[in-house]
């Protein structure tokens, strides 16, 4: 059944938001490469939503995201928060770039990629101004290829997800009618 | 929740004083003095004030996941060296001035989250639309929250599924509402108590900054 009303949109956009942070959690269980750096994990409902709904919403639920993570986990007014501001925007540009590029004959796992590339280069350029200074580059080689290691198993789950889930069919098919 | 060596403890202690809005204006002022500080040993001491604030916010912090992570930025801060050699580590040049440099941006950041996480207390919530907005994520993130215990690893679709239709069934006519989580009605002692509160926190930091 198509969503009736605005508030309804707002509704399921503000599930697919927690579905976000839903999925940050989960990263947060996960070991990562460098303290600081992030998988990625939590980037696979926007690779997922990336096709579906229009570039507006989905710069919104990039900032609930960053600012729900960053309430819940207390580190709004941290460097933590920036991490995550600049991983998330960089990563969504570069999905959204790379799509109008090639369209549909790249894959989930290819937009992952370039989202992973972007995410931890624009984590890479926090840590040199903010952090660790020039010397950052030296972790560039480990990070970069970190990065596409992860962002090919995210851009995996999220392919399995999108061929698999019933859930993700229903919400596909509410948005189109709707 | 793990995350970033930091987890939710027992009682808010700092919440039981403090409304919302003056606890994160007077952790504001702490992290004013954190960004604008320019000395290693005043910095350390509002890590370690900041760090007294969000025990008595409930958070439990992995101290050694801090202690590395202050190492990292100290060692990468000692690849650029500059001012006086005092010491040498192997092919390592120890200089005063990276050595300082490094120490205040370590302390400084790590500051910070103490700061924030002190600041930052459950109950808050931002105005407005968005904040409107943000309110109803995060209910509907409490429900799945709620539900995490059912995934399984081997079958996550399958029971992420099942999770998520629980929560958001998006057949059903009007989709649905989280539960609503009830707000504490401010009482007169707590906002006095909050505005000398903000104020007591707000002025150690100060004196940390201006002693001479």
């Amino acid at each position: 059944m198509p969503l009736p009303s605005e508030s309804s949109r707002e509704r399921l956009l503000a599930f697919l938001s927690a579905l976000s942070l839903f999925f940050a959690a989960v990263e947060y269980l996960l070991p990562r490469p460098v303290p600081f750096l992030r998988l990625g994990v939590a980037n696979i409902p926007l690779v997922l939503l990336l096709d579906v709904l229009p570039t507006k919403e989905l710069a919104l639920l990039a900032v609930v995201k960053v600012v729900g993570a960053a309430l819940v986990n207390g580190t709004l007014v941290s460097h933590v928060a920036l991490f995550s501001a600049g991983g998330t925007f960089a990563s969504l540009a570069a999905m959204l770039g790379a799509r109008r590029l090639w369209g549909k004959r790249l894959s989930l796992i290819g937009l992952s990629l370039w989202g992973a590339l972007a995410s931890n280069l624009a984590q890479l350029g926090l840590s040199v101004a903010i952090l660790l200074g020039e010397a950052a580059w030296v972790i560039a080689p480990l990070v970069l290829g970190t990065g596409a290691a992860t962002g090919f198993l995210v851009g995996w789950a999220a392919q399995a997800w999108a061929q698999r889930s019933r859930w993700y069919a229903e919400l596909r098919r509410v948005l189109q009618e709707g | 929740m793990r995350n970033f060596g930091v987890s939710f403890k027992r009682v808010d202690v700092l919440g039981g004083w403090l409304a919302p809005v003056p606890r994160l204006l007077a952790l504001g002022v702490v992290i004013g003095v954190l960004i604008t500080i320019r000395s290693w040993p005043r910095a350390l001491a509002l890590v370690i004030y900041a760090y007294a604030l969000a025990s008595l916010s409930g958070r439990r912090i992995r101290l050694s996941y801090f202690a590395l992570f202050c190492l990292s930025v100290v060692f990468f801060a000692l690849l650029n060296p500059f001012g006086q050699v005092v010491g040498e580590l192997g092919p390592l040049r120890i200089t005063m001035g990276a050595l300082e440099e490094g120490l205040l941006r370590a302390f400084r950041l790590t500051g910070l989250v103490f700061a924030s996480l002190a600041g930052l207390s459950r109950g808050l919530r931002l105005p407005g639309r968005f904040g409107r907005f943000l309110s109803l994520a995060l209910d509907f993130y409490q429900a799945l929250l709620e539900s995490r215990s059912r995934l399984a690893p081997r079958r996550w679709v399958e029971s992420l599924d099942a999770i998520l239709f629980e929560v958001f069934p998006l057949t059903a006519g009007d989709p649905p509402r989280p539960a609503e989580v009830p707000k504490p009605e401010p009482r007169a002692e707590r906002l006095w108590g909050g505005v000398l509160g903000g104020l007591a926190i707000a002025s150690v930091a100060l004196l940390v900054a201006l002693w001479p």
